[in-house]
């Protein structure tokens, strides 16, 4: 079998992609936006975009990392374990790894929670990780409804791509022009 | 363009340079070589951060903080009265590398930046090419004003120059054609948070790996029992600053050229981390500084007895760092570079430990927060001098212009710096002032003002509320604790005062209004 019939199907690839794409990018608008009351008081405009490139792109290659990590596995483990269903599986472990950082990192602020001593907070992210995906294994409805949400957030990858390409060429042409 | 009207403070500029000749006596022996062999004098600027004047004890505080520096002000131009424009380090920095008050230039928000139209006055790029510049600092708020100015700098230093442990990823250093906006967005954003205070870091991975790093701050040690200096970055020791400084330095005096160096130290900044053998030096020492009431628009609202606690401590790592300093200003000496450069130590605001606040990033704009060193060593000079007439770190720039370069710049509000051409002046008005909360683009209406004018000291609040509109004024001569407010009693002054102060903001605000 050669390498590319080891992976899952593009359509699958797009799906859990979407999950970790929309996770990403809107993580990093909303707390872009949470940051533009104090910007804007002393950034015009023109800073303010050439700013919002960097988050746009660091996201994409974010997500595109995250999906190479998604992909190792599905490549590596029998096709049963992970690369079958990879979108609702692929959704559950990006859930999991994701949700359990943003959830802490969101915690930290709002109550000071601080998941301490280290080891926790690794065994709440794998527990969560593994949680989710044995779900998304064991019942169908679970998995239903991971491929679904998938497909759906395939839409605001229309937005998210084409606009983390004018980032990375913002960001090119203010590094090597200026 | 030279302004067809010639105000008081121009005359005084002019009558000053021309009194140049008269003023540098003989004894000026270092000065007056190189000046006779067609070379001009380096010039080492050492800014050290959140340096308050009433702490130092050249300036007369009972504890024996700065033996180092009473040494070296035995052969310097001591400056009494010396104000920052702004009490944090944004506005106050701006306005001593950009010669301008902070309504003018409008670096004026944590984190904030100059004018585009104000940059081009930098002190750098106004030195011309005559010089070699280098520039360096520890303190991220002024890394971004020298980034603005990074053109004009011919030896920019990284940020992480004389680091220990990096704390945080630091990825807007590796971009140095757009090492502003990538700040803001790398390592304000995407890869840092503040905690407690928010926001979160905009990329979950990134702030991991940003986490992850910070646990290296907390290390302590038996020389750092509070653990090793850190400027929220990474971690330093002032010995090894100051080390890398005149490795720098030295270097730059064997250049074609004479240098002009700015070093921006973070120290004696909070976290104070004094080394072993300063903690606990000022214990029970029998100090007791006066108790001021607590002030209404104090942030921090520290019981007085945490204030007594954290200003021992800060007292300590000042003592801390005059004694490095020290080790420094010897070396200087011992190389010969004071016969051929201009040492100046000075600080871009002070600290408050009183009414309930600690800290500088504050509404209030008393003395301890405004009040900072200025120590100038003219190269092979050996006599003091004390310079008591009120002076503001927006003089700096304008004085060096004319002493490095023979030019008179009408164009800075600052004066020529008494004792270094300038002439005392018991009349002027000095301004200082903080509007963190108003954006740099729109009038300045949510401000504390500051304005100095002899002995007498105004503060006036705009914007805050029920504090609105209120003003206090202060004798400093009989009361240098600020503790007797005489703006009821005195109606006549403190009218007069407020009027100027908020015709001088206006006059500001209409100028940036026409100029944006």
């Amino acid at each position: 079998m050669n390498l590319r019939n080891r992976l899952p199907s593009f359509n699958q690839i797009l799906s859990a992609y979407a999950v970790i794409a929309f996770m990403l990018f809107a993580w990093a608008l909303l707390w872009f936006f949470w940051n533009i009351p104090s910007w804007t008081k002393f950034m015009t405009l023109g800073y303010l975009v050439a700013t919002l490139s960097y988050p746009m792109a660091a996201s994409f290659l974010e997500s595109l990392t995250i999906l190479a990590l998604l992909l190792i596995p599905a490549m590596i483990l029998p096709a049963a374990w992970f690369r079958d269903r990879f979108a609702a599986r692929g959704a559950a472990v990006t859930l999991g790894l994701l949700g359990v950082i943003m959830l802490r990192d969101y915690l930290i602020v709002v109550d000071n929670f601080l998941l301490k001593p280290k080891p926790i907070f690794w065994l709440t992210l794998s527990l969560s990780t593994a949680l989710l995906l044995f779900l998304a294994v064991k019942f169908q409805w679970m998995e239903k409804a991971l491929t679904l949400l998938a497909e759906r957030l395939t839409i605001f990858l229309y937005i998210f791509v084409p606009l983390s390409v004018i980032s990375l060429l913002v960001i090119l042409v203010r590094n090597i022009t200026l | 363009m030279m302004s067809s009207r010639f105000s008081r403070r121009d005359f005084l500029k002019t009558a000053g340079t021309a009194m140049l000749p008269l003023l540098f006596p003989r004894q000026a022996l270092g000065l007056e070589s190189l000046l006779r062999n067609g070379k001009k004098p380096n010039v080492l600027v050492i800014v050290l951060d959140t340096l308050s004047a009433p702490h130092m004890s050249v300036y007369g505080y009972p504890r024996p903080t700065t033996p180092a520096l009473e040494k070296f002000a035995e052969r310097s131009i001591v400056y009494h009265s010396h104000y920052a424009a702004g009490n944090f380090t944004t506005p106050a920095t701006a306005s001593m590398l950009l010669g301008c008050e902070p309504w003018t230039h409008r670096a004026i928000n944590l984190f904030g930046l100059a004018r585009r139209d104000q940059v081009e006055r930098n002190l750098f790029r106004r030195l011309g090419d005559s010089y070699h510049k280098i520039a360096f600092t520890q303190n991220m708020l002024a890394e971004l004003l020298l980034r603005q100015f990074h053109a004009d700098i011919d030896q920019h230093l990284p940020f992480t120059f004389s680091s220990r442990d990096l704390t945080t990823l630091g990825i807007s250093q590796h971009l140095p054609n757009d090492s502003v906006a990538s700040f803001y967005a790398f390592d304000d954003f995407l890869a840092t948070r503040r905690e407690n205070d928010g926001p979160l870091a905009g990329s979950p991975l990134l702030g991991l790996l940003d986490i992850l790093r910070k646990e290296r701050e907390t290390v302590e040690s038996d020389a750092y029992p509070l653990g090793t200096p850190f400027n929220n970055y990474y971690t330093y020791t002032n010995a090894e600053t100051f080390q890398n400084i005149l490795q720098v330095t030295e270097k730059a005096r064997q250049g074609d050229k004479p240098y002009f160096g700015y070093f921006h130290l973070w120290t004696p900044h909070e976290p104070y981390r004094p080394r072993a053998e300063y903690l606990g030096k000022y214990k029970k020492d029998g100090y007791e500084p006066v108790a001021k009431p607590e002030h209404a628009l104090t942030e921090t609202n520290r019981a007085e007895k945490n204030l007594l606690r954290l200003r021992q401590t800060y007292d300590e790592y000042i003592t801390d760092v005059d004694a490095d300093l020290g080790l420094f200003l010897e070396a200087l000496e011992c190389s010969g570079a004071l016969d051929d450069t201009y040492v100046i130590i000075t600080s871009d605001h002070g600290q408050l430990f009183e009414r309930g606040e600690h800290g500088h990033n504050t509404a209030l704009l008393y003395e301890d927060v405004l009040r900072i060193p200025l120590i100038v060593s003219v190269p092979g000079r050996s006599d003091r001098v004390d310079v008591r007439t009120p002076t503001s770190s927006i003089d700096l720039l304008p004085t060096l212009v004319v002493r490095l370069l023979g030019q008179v710049d009408l164009a800075y509000p600052g004066i020529f710096l008494p004792g270094l051409g300038g002439i005392e002046d018991w009349d002027r008005s000095l301004f200082s002032m903080v509007a963190k909360d108003n954006s740099a683009f729109a009038p300045i209406k949510h401000a504390s003002l500051c304005m100095i004018q002899g002995t007498k000291k105004l503060i006036h609040y705009a914007g805050y509320g029920e504090y609105d509109g209120k003003s206090e004024l202060y004798d400093l001569a009989d009361d240098p604790n600020e503790m007797k407010d005489h703006a009821a009693g005195d109606q006549a002054t403190t009218a007069r005062m407020r009027d100027e102060l908020l015709t001088a903001l206006e006059a500001a605000n209409q100028e940036v209004a026409q100029s944006s």
